[in-house]
């Protein structure tokens, strides 16, 4: 036997996240061109970039960015809910029900909780924030949130909110029809 | 003094020289979404797909993602990261594992990966713009069993169409093409702007 035995490989095909919990892995998506000012100051801004809707949600791509300096030196907390730096983002659906991405925060810590995944699913809409980038941009950041499900009918409403910018409660309403329609145009790539 | 003694203050580092244009992305800026997402190749086992296009005055940014089916799977991308993203020759032979890209253009023009050292130099130290299109690996990053790769393309792509064409033979990915009309991208690109750090 060897002195550093080889642990036996993990099999990740043990868990997967429930389908609410992430975009489908296999579908493409359909991209929606938005490239709107969701909120705008003379030292921050918020833009939604895109949105890619599959079959059960829809992505979106946001662009947080400030003025040199504007956030402080630790501009990674721009994605940790208990810091000001924080930016908030919910969406709500016609029906009135509505997600926000402070919703699954722990309370004594500064990541989201990934214990959800297991539980049964929301009673809709969910928001998650995907492939944070956690390498320093020092005036700007890309986000990608990721919102289950598709809404059955009316507009969606996007919320953002920004306090260490003074950026306040600010809101965008997005064709709800679009996204519908876009959603149905998604491929299976498998 | 203290067990853990503190750095020194580090000295200020200089500006770096600026970088030409056709070797990436101008810094400061924001492209326009293109808004397109494209399957280039599917396999039992992998997808290649295109997106995350952003065009800009002088060129064009695009990701390109290696998905695989299901981390399971032996053939999992991710596990051979590095190699997909740098060409290693065996006795003259490109490793099957390296990712081959490129595109090509209406009027013939093409750009791939396959970019020697010193066409690189060659390319990076000339004072004129190239008189073909630069085709510039950006990085990668990767996870499960996905790797993405970010490319600049210069110049913005003009003509008709231009298409994506790849190939990789580890992974039994034959070579694949798909084309866009560049309307898409020229359309976007007024949309790029400086972002508001840069316009101070």
């Amino acid at each position: 036997m060897s002195y550093f035995e080889v642990p036996p490989e993990p099999d990740p095909g043990e868990w997967r996240p429930p389908e609410w919990f992430a975009a489908p892995h296999d579908e493409l998506g359909v991209e929606i061109v938005v490239d709107e000012p969701v909120a705008r100051t003379e030292t921050a801004a918020i833009t939604l970039r895109s949105i890619v809707a599959y079959s059960n949600g829809f992505e979106l791509s946001l662009l947080g960015e400030w003025a040199k300096d504007g956030l402080g030196p630790i501009e990674d907390h721009v994605v940790h809910p208990h810091s000001e730096q924080f930016l908030r983002i919910a969406v709500e659906y016609a029906d009135g029900r509505r997600a926000t991405n402070m919703d699954y925060a722990l309370p004594d810590d500064s990541d989201s909780d990934d214990d959800e995944s297991d539980e049964a699913p929301p009673d809709a809409p969910y928001i998650g924030q995907q492939h944070p980038q956690f390498f320093n941009r020092t005036t700007h950041r890309e986000l990608t949130y990721w919102v289950w499900s598709i809404p059955a009918g009316g507009d969606v409403t996007l919320i953002c909110e920004w306090p260490a910018v003074t950026i306040p409660v600010t809101r965008m309403s997005i064709d709800g029809d679009t996204i519908r329609e876009a959603s149905t145009r998604s491929r299976k790539l498998w | 003094m203290s067990f853990f003694e503190p750095n020194p203050p580090r000295e200020p580092v200089a500006q770096p020289a600026p970088v030409p244009e056709w070797l990436e992305e101008p810094r400061g800026w924001v492209g326009g979404v293109v808004g397109t997402r494209i399957a280039l190749a599917t396999t039992p086992d992998v997808a290649v797909l295109v997106h995350s296009l952003y065009a800009f005055p002088a060129g064009m940014s695009l990701t390109v993602e290696l998905r695989g089916r299901d981390e399971r799977a032996t053939r999992n991308p991710h596990r051979d990261f590095h190699k997909i993203l740098h060409a290693e020759y065996t006795e003259g032979e490109l490793s099957p594992v390296f990712f081959r890209f490129g595109i090509e253009l209406a009027d013939g023009g093409k750009a791939t990966n396959l970019v020697g050292a010193e066409e690189r130099r060659s390319i990076r130290d000339r004072d004129e713009p190239p008189n073909a299109p630069v085709l510039s690996q950006r990085g990668g990053s990767g996870s499960g069993s996905d790797v993405d790769i970010r490319y600049w393309l210069w110049p913005l792509p003009t003509g008709e169409r231009i298409s994506f064409v790849c190939e990789w033979p580890a992974f039994e990915v034959p070579i694949s093409r798909a084309d866009i009309h560049t309307t898409q991208i020229t359309e976007a690109a007024p949309r790029a702007r400086r972002l508001i750090a840069s316009m101070e």
